[in-house]
């Protein structure tokens, strides 16, 4: 079933719009599953039917815009209330995932608050939120490594999935996320072994005297190389996460040929 | 420049501070701290105010540093808090900047810390305070936004609409818990976002510390409000990079506290803070003040309320300050600062130096997206104008927090949205960085050069209406390499540039062309005595000539720019836009900037000499010649006639005054 859905496509991140999405086109080019964000589900009932009319299936909710340290929430915010309110807001996410089998939603930890919180404090306000999140739904709480917060090796991620210790808690891989932490994504997808779910594709700008940026950059236009993505990818249900407002279709058809190289 | 006569002002939910307010003085303020029975921070957290009054005394009475007190916000939370309101109120002080609120703190630490003001409270300051409570601080965000959350947007934003929208989303936050009342202390180049908000009532920024250029910076800051009608206020740290001067023991050795240096020769130097008080106050703050230190450990008797009473003695700091306050009120007509050119771009622009104290990374806007060449175009436009700017904080020197200006202090940066009443009080826009001009930029371009406004653009900017306004069409893109200045009788070698070819309407005059009559820099009159000038080149900027990885910032280190300014470019501009300027300064080269007041035969100007030489040259007024003259450091008259010959000592400041025998410049209607 997971196999229907791959390759699935974030047409948000993708187009910069949360509605006009090209999903037919995107359908048409061989993409069959979808990864979306909070912020369609206000609009679900605009999209839901066209998703289901081409027989595309929603296979993940990537919480990671809703996980902007002040700006949004995070899960081991130092302000309790603020907190509190990110894990309510996500296991609203989690209900309206359950209600349509939606299987993945897409985790990651913070960096520390401003002043006076430890990594210690902040590990383990992370732990409590994410065992929080997994207590009630059956959606799978994967848990990513991010650039420029804490936990940033695939190795820290899985102790921290190891230390939450619920069944429904795994790993998500970003390769773009992977790369700008130092590793692989083949060596990170290795580290998270058989709890790694899910992988997000996309490419990332390294060279030297550059600024390091969580550019979600179309494939082939920066530093990732396609042997290392496939390893990567295996044969887990993966996403294109490339933002592409300017041409989003020329964007996504050229992911897919990017990753047939040989 | 008035608040209340901007559009809107009546029906703005939170209004501007206006003069009115202030009882149209100028203000100073210096206490910055409240007493407590105990910590806040110690459980139970229950706490009081104590020696309220005592505090305002010695800060009022005992030294006038002013009626304005800035005051750390735990204060809010004391259990007598209305008692220090009241205390305000009876006084008639004002309560400005309430300082520290820091996203994600928290706050029963009562420190750096995140806290809302409850309603009660706002409720209760209004009532009492009305128009003396000038605000919640909004203090050095823009920086901690860039540096610390716009690498935590996931995705990083594509677009800079996305990231303009981020911004906006912190900056909601922490408005929210301040109930949008807010005081803006810039660290960054953001006080347009911020105006644009409709919830701030002052802007400023704190100068010095690690933080940006300040003839830079406020040309930000006097340019938004300008444009967004607020009035703007200046503030100097003590602190540098490496540590905080306290001239607590004046012949003190400098100590390490904490992986930082304090003494009396650590921190921002005396003659930094001098000179920035003057400038500050010639750019028209309404406000200002030295950080923090101006009273020592020592005590001395003074007379507070007819009682003879033990008080800190005041600390080299202090006494600048009130030296600086006395000055002003001796002086209390000095004008507007005069700026007739505007640098404008597009306000989703997002613009930052290329280096500065929240990131190690270089050239990026938004603190998440890289430059594009047009906002390296900004960079060496501001590297030309304010020499040195980008060293600002990097130098233990203090190289660059105040710099020459070969073309005088005389410009403020609008954003694209700016309204043609705001527009039209600039005689130039020169337009800058990644700015389309087309649609309504286009249409409110068109009215100013229409009504006598001058335009400067590059090709690679226009839209293809937009080449009529300048008499051009706009062809394909060629390399070039050389220019012809048609004054000038050999060629100037340049780096590579691409330029657009231009076919020219008949009345469009050539003023720098290639060998084989390529256009490169024309201009064009028109009808009301306004022009538009063009360069053909890609942002009149070169080719990329150095490799990005070659470059780094580093401390005491120049920082290269990947793009030069091409030489015709700043052979036709930079005599252009110094001719705006109503004084001309002969000498080596200073900051200088001139205040314009209703007399329109009396100018004041600043001379600031930024360099360990001192500085010898001479003035002169454009057109009429100078009657009179006075040294308002001295108070003493100058020879006058044609120029005037003035000496500024090393790292000082001088501020002239000239009477002049005809008028400097005519007031528009």
């Amino acid at each position: 079933m997971m196999g229907e859905a791959r390759p699935a496509v974030n047409p948000v991140h993708l187009t910069g719009s949360l509605s006009d999405w090209r999903l037919s086109e995107l359908s048409s080019m061989g993409y069959r599953g979808l990864e979306l964000t909070p912020a369609c589900i206000p609009t679900a009932d605009v999209w839901q039917p066209e998703v289901a009319k081409l027989g595309l299936w929603p296979v993940c909710v990537n919480a990671l815009p809703e996980l902007r340290p002040y700006l949004t929430g995070s899960l081991s915010d130092a302000v309790e209330w603020r907190r509190l309110g990110t894990i309510q807001r996500l296991t609203g996410v989690l209900k309206w995932m359950d209600a349509r089998r939606i299987p993945f939603m897409v985790v990651g930890p913070s960096r520390l608050a401003e002043n006076y919180q430890s990594k210690e404090e902040a590990r383990s306000l992370l732990v409590t939120s994410v065992r929080d999140l997994a207590s009630a739904d059956k959606a799978q709480i994967l848990l990513e490594s991010m650039p420029f917060r804490l936990f940033g090796s695939s190795k820290d991620i899985l102790g921290i999935i190891r230390e939450v210790d619920r069944p429904n808690v795994g790993a998500a891989l970003d390769v773009g996320h992977a790369l700008l932490q130092g590793e692989s994504p083949a060596e990170a997808a290795k580290v998270l072994g058989d709890r790694l779910r899910y992988v997000q594709v996309r490419d990332v700008d390294l060279r030297p005297g550059f600024p390091t940026l969580d550019a979600h950059l179309p494939l082939g236009q920066g530093s990732a190389c396609v042997e290392d993505v496939r390893v990567a990818v295996g044969n887990l249900p993966w996403s294109l996460a490339v933002t592409a407002p300017g041409d989003p279709l020329g964007v996504a058809q050229s992911a897919l040929r990017w990753l047939e190289r040989t | 420049m008035n608040p209340e006569d901007y559009p809107g002002f009546g029906k703005r939910k939170v209004k501007p501070v206006t003069r009115k307010d202030l009882d149209h003085k100028f203000h100073t303020t210096a206490l910055r701290y409240f007493s407590y029975d105990h910590p806040p921070s110690e459980p139970p957290h229950s706490y009081r105010l104590v020696g309220v009054p005592e505090s305002l005394d010695l800060y009022t009475k005992a030294y006038d540093f002013g009626g304005v007190v800035w005051p750390m916000w735990p204060f809010l939370f004391a259990e007598n808090w209305k008692e220090a309101i009241d205390e305000l109120a009876a006084r008639k002080l004002y309560l400005f900047d309430i300082w520290a609120y820091c996203p994600s703190g928290p706050f029963d630490r009562f420190e750096w810390s995140e806290y809302r003001v409850t309603d009660e409270m706002h409720r209760y300051i209004l009532d009492k305070l009305g128009p003396r409570f000038l605000g919640y601080d909004n203090g050095e965000q823009d920086g901690r936004f860039i540096g610390g959350y716009a690498k935590l947007v996931c995705p990083a934003p594509a677009t800079r609409r996305q990231a303009h929208e981020a911004f906006c989303q912190y900056f909601r936050q922490l408005g929210n818990d301040l109930h949008n009342y807010l005081v803006a202390l810039n660290s960054l180049t953001f006080p347009h976002y911020f105006a644009a908000m409709g919830n701030h009532r002052l802007l400023g920024a704190e100068t010095a510390q690690g933080l940006p250029s300040v003839p830079m910076w406020y040309a930000f800051i006097r340019g938004a409000g300008r444009q967004y009608g607020l009035l703007w206020y200046g503030n100097s740290s003590v602190f540098n990079r490496w540590g905080w001067k306290n001239m607590d023991d004046p012949d003190g050795e400098d100590k390490r506290v904490g992986g930082y240096m304090c003494g009396p020769t650590a921190g921002t130097s005396m003659s930094l803070l001098r000179r920035l008080w003057y400038v500050l106050v010639m750019y028209g703050s309404i406000m200002m003040s030295f950080e923090t230190g101006h009273l020592g450990t020592r005590k001395s008797e003074r007379i507070v309320n007819g009682v003879k009473l033990e008080v800190p003695e005041l600390t080299e700091i202090g006494r600048e300050q009130l030296k600086g306050t006395k000055w002003c009120e001796d002086h209390p007509d000095r004008g507007e600062l005069h700026t007739p050119v505007a640098l404008m771009w597009d306000f989703h622009c997002g613009w930052a130096p290329p280096r500065h104290l929240y990131t190690s990374d270089t050239y990026l806007v938004w603190g998440n997206m890289p430059y594009q060449k047009g906002d390296h175009q900004i960079d060496l436009v501001l590297r030309e104008l304010y020499p040195g700017y980008e060293d600002a904080s990097f130098y233990h020197s203090e190289r660059g927090f105040l710099t020459p200006t070969p073309c005088g202090d005389i410009f403020d940066v609008i954003l694209s949205d700016a309204s043609f009443d705001v527009v039209r009080r600039y005689q130039c826009v020169l337009l800058l960085g990644e700015t389309r001009l087309e649609g309504g930029l286009l249409a409110k371009l068109s009215r100013f050069v229409a009504t006598g406004g001058h335009l400067v653009a590059c090709a690679n900017q226009l839209s293809e209406e937009a080449g009529a306004l300048f008499g051009v069409r706009i062809g394909a893109t060629e390399e070039a390499y050389h220019a012809i200045i048609p004054e000038q009788p050999q060629p100037i070698n340049e780096i590579p540039f691409r330029i657009h070819r231009l076919s020219l309407d008949a009345d469009v005059a050539v003023l720098a062309k290639t060998r084989q009559g390529l256009p490169l820099a024309t201009r064009k009159g028109h009808r009301g005595g306004g022009s538009t000038l063009l360069l053909a080149s890609e942002f009149f900027l070169s080719n990329p000539l150095i490799d990005r990885q070659k470059i780094h910032s580093e401390i005491d280190q120049p920082l290269p720019s990947p793009y030069a300014i091409l030489e015709h470019a700043k052979a036709v501009l930079l005599p252009y836009l110094r001719s705006f300027g109503l004084v001309a300064v002969e000498g080596s080269p200073i900051q200088y900037l001139v205040n314009v007041t209703s007399q329109t035969e009396r100018l004041v100007v600043t001379l600031c000499n930024n360099g360990a030489d001192g500085w010898e040259g001479t003035l002169r007024a454009r057109g009429p010649s100078i009657r009179k003259a006075v040294n308002w450091m001295t108070d003493r008259k100058l020879a006058a006639g044609r120029g005037v010959s003035v000496e500024v000592p090393p790292l000082d400041v001088v501020v002239v005054e000239l009477l002049l025998d005809g008028p400097a410049f005519e007031v528009k209607g």
